[in-house]
């Protein structure tokens, strides 16, 4: 995949982010191809890449069995990447063979840091993808917890 | 004997002059391979597109047509019945990653893309909580149409 700012930009991540912004945020990206089978993430593990999928269909999954899939593009994985503890929270597998971008942390928290207004529009809308997923999450431990009891 | 008689007299200009052409052949090789990096460059960058490109000029041309999509949808039946059988085995709703899990350790073939194809025709269903259950109105709908 060729990257440049016009079709990075059509990524929900980077959609707030300025000409300038985005020209910072290039060279940290780095388009990879995925294959059937490929475990992207682990949960458990330091987290040190973000991945953002541009085709391809994803397993994401937690210890205790739950699971969902995605595939849309601009779909997150590990984003817990640049959340503290900065361990991963689930673990990821390719169904199918696919394209992803990955970004990694070092570098991507290095430019947040130098740059603050890029820093929050990228936190925010990482924010939203966490706040959406710990919904499914949340929702499914009390139900396990509710059926326990 | 000295001066340019010396130099005539032990072949200094010929070698003089071999040494120039050396040195200049090296220098306009050495340009011309500069000139050329970014070639090698785009290659490295899209190794994957030209060695999936190599392959597919030595291997033999992919089976296509009726006969071919008779056999992947064979297979498919055959992996859709197989997979029935593990959930069988499974408390209901079941989990996905324990079933993938499963089917590696009885050696279904690419469980990973067969799981993505159930998934995508419907005939396994998300429950909404993170499990996902076996649609067998549909796996019986499934069946009569093939």
């Amino acid at each position: 995949m060729h990257l440049d700012p016009q079709n990075i930009r059509e990524i929900d991540l980077f959609r707030d982010l300025s000409s300038g912004e985005l020209d910072k945020i290039l060279p940290v990206v780095h388009p990879v191809k995925i294959f059937e089978g490929e475990r992207l993430i682990r949960e458990g593990d330091t987290s040190q890449t973000l991945y953002i999928i541009i085709s391809g269909n994803y397993l994401v999954y937690f210890k205790d069995g739950r699971s969902f899939t995605l595939h849309k593009k601009g779909d997150m994985i590990g984003w817990s990447t640049i959340a503290s503890p900065f361990t991963y929270h689930e673990s990821a597998v390719a169904l199918t063979d696919g394209e992803a971008l990955i970004i990694p942390i070092e570098e991507f928290l290095y430019l947040m840091q130098l740059d603050s207004d890029l820093g929050n529009k990228i936190t925010k809308r990482v924010t939203e993808t966490v706040r959406q997923r710990k919904a499914f999450v949340n929702e499914t431990r009390n139900e396990t917890r509710t059926e326990k009891k | 004997m000295k001066g340019f008689e010396a130099i005539a007299f032990y072949n200094g200009w010929n070698i003089s002059v071999t040494g120039v052409l050396i040195v200049f052949t090296a220098l306009c090789t050495l340009s011309f391979i500069i000139s050329q990096l970014h070639k090698v460059l785009i290659i490295i960058e899209n190794k994957d597109k030209y060695i999936k490109k190599a392959k597919n000029l030595f291997s033999r041309p992919k089976k296509t047509g009726l006969r071919h999509k008779i056999r992947a949808s064979r297979n498919f039946n055959e992996s859709a019945r197989q997979f029935h059988l593990l959930i069988q085995s499974m408390k209901d709703p079941f989990s996905l990653p324990k079933l993938i899990m499963l089917a590696k350790k009885v050696d279904i073939a690419r469980p990973y893309s067969t799981v993505h194809e159930l998934l995508a025709t419907k005939l396994i269903v998300p429950d909404g909580k993170g499990y996902y259950f076996w649609d067998q109105d549909a796996y019986k709908k499934f069946l009569v149409k093939e």
